[in-house]
């Protein structure tokens, strides 16, 4: 996680009840980063009031925020727990998948993605998103990151992954190319691929999962 | 694995086939004679080949036997504790599956004869630690820890080692000299522990997980072996 540091110092500062913007000008990052780590910290009564006070309207926004807030809460714990049942009698594929991704996994909220130059762990990968949650090819997007700019060799790659991962057209490739420098020592000969789905679901049962496999409690990854 | 400097390897491997010397093939792609042995030495030249390189003048005749015997032992050693680990992995152990994949995630694998672990996760660093301990037999004394961290101050240095040496059960022996990496001031994302690195040196255990790790995954990778 970025920031650890400043993270834990914010959130700190939070639960001492400062504001926001006292915050971000303390811990030197931007007011935004410093609303999204302490947004599961709850105001108190006092603090409301006086916000209300300036802004009528605010208050009613902040309720339907709050209400919206604990249901996805809610629906994200519950995401978790099915991965947890999951784990108790999953299959071998299953674990496999979900220690890759606690290895090479985004541990973000919504967006599952998982990145390797490993052609091998990659295709394990999508066999995991194949055959535990039935991923189909339209909502999979690639992401493939390369240096070169070279019409033919981006051609090649590009098929060559789908080829290998075995994808129809339905799904969505994105290159990101950068123009490659002499000096550049690391050259991978396929670039790097990314699989990404946007599925809030698929990405806290795997969450839910490795906790249950490890037997820790990682809190971070319901906020 | 796609290593660094690909191009020059497949290169250097295509030359080094051709009957070309390492000096050779390190002048013409400009690159180190040592990486050229490094990407090639697995390639055997013929006997027609090696007449040619001796009679250019190149150092190379029997004094050379006791090593090209050494290797192949080496070699044949790695190729059985490889299929030792093929066979664990048909027991499908759960804690054995979870160590490997992590492994295959975050260790280092362009060695091939020490176990390198490095994470700044406490609960990776501690369940690899439990596989080590668990599945593999690894003794106490086997386990070395290092830790890199950006601050100077001594009692950080200290506090930040012992949290890693409580968390491992381990003593004080076990720990190699704490890297501290120069900061640049402009470092964004400082890590509060700082990053751990446990390494065991065995070359029977590495190739045993490098073997599960092609079972599990059901594929082949020669580069691993050599």
């Amino acid at each position: 996680m970025a920031k650890p540091i400043k993270r834990k110092k914010a959130r700190e500062l939070r639960r001492k009840r400062w504001k926001i913007t006292d915050i971000a000008s303390k811990v030197d990052v931007r007011r935004e980063t410093v609303s999204k780590w302490c947004q599961d910290i709850e105001l108190t009564d006092e603090q409301i009031k006086v916000l209300a006070k300036d802004n009528p309207r605010w208050l009613i926004l902040h309720e339907a925020a709050q209400q919206t807030k604990r249901e996805a809460l809610h629906q994200r714990l519950a995401y978790q727990e099915a991965g947890r049942q999951r784990a108790v009698d999953g299959s071998i594929l299953h674990l496999k998948g979900c220690i890759l991704y606690w290895g090479e996994g985004a541990k973000s909220r919504n967006h599952l993605r998982f990145t390797n130059t490993d052609p091998h762990m990659i295709k394990l990968f999508m066999q995991f998103l194949r055959e535990e949650f039935q991923v189909t090819d339209d909502v999979i997007y690639l992401h493939i990151m390369h240096h070169t700019i070279e019409e033919d060799e981006i051609d090649a790659i590009e098929q060559y992954w789908l080829h290998w991962l075995d994808l129809s057209a339905e799904c969505t490739v994105k290159m990101q190319l950068k123009k490659g420098t002499k000096s550049r020592k690391t050259h991978y000969e396929n670039g790097i691929c990314a699989i990404c789905v946007n599925n809030t679901e698929i990405l806290h049962h795997i969450y839910g999962a490795i906790q249950e496999y490890l037997g820790f409690d990682n809190p971070d990854w319901l906020k | 694995m796609v290593k660094p400097k690909d191009k020059e390897k497949q290169e250097a491997r295509r030359l080094r086939n051709e009957g070309w010397s390492y000096n050779q093939i390190a002048k013409e792609l400009d690159i180190s004679k040592s990486s050229a042995h490094n990407w090639c030495h697995d390639i055997e030249l013929t006997p027609e080949q090696k007449t040619v390189n001796k009679e250019r003048g190149i150092y190379y005749g029997d004094n050379n036997k006791g090593a090209i015997t050494n290797k192949k032992r080496a070699l044949e050693a790695r190729k059985v504790y490889q299929s030792q680990g093929r066979l664990k992995a048909r027991e499908n152990n759960r804690l054995h599956i979870t160590g490997c994949m992590m492994y295959w995630a975050e260790g280092a694998k362009y060695r091939r004869n020490i176990i390198i672990f490095a994470n700044s996760d406490v609960e990776m660093i501690k369940v690899f630690a439990q596989f080590l301990r668990q599945e593999l037999d690894v003794s106490d004394e086997q386990i070395k820890v290092k830790v890199h961290c950006h601050t100077t101050d001594a009692d950080k240095i200290a506090t930040i080692e012992n949290y890693w040496l409580n968390l491992l059960g381990l003593p004080r022996d076990n720990l190699h000299k704490t890297q501290i990496v120069k900061s640049s001031g402009r470092s964004k994302n400082r890590l509060e522990y700082g990053v751990c690195t446990l390494t065991v040196q065995s070359t029977e255990l590495l190739q045993h997980i490098y073997g599960a790790i092609q079972e599990y995954g059901n594929f082949t990778n020669e580069d691993w072996l050599y």
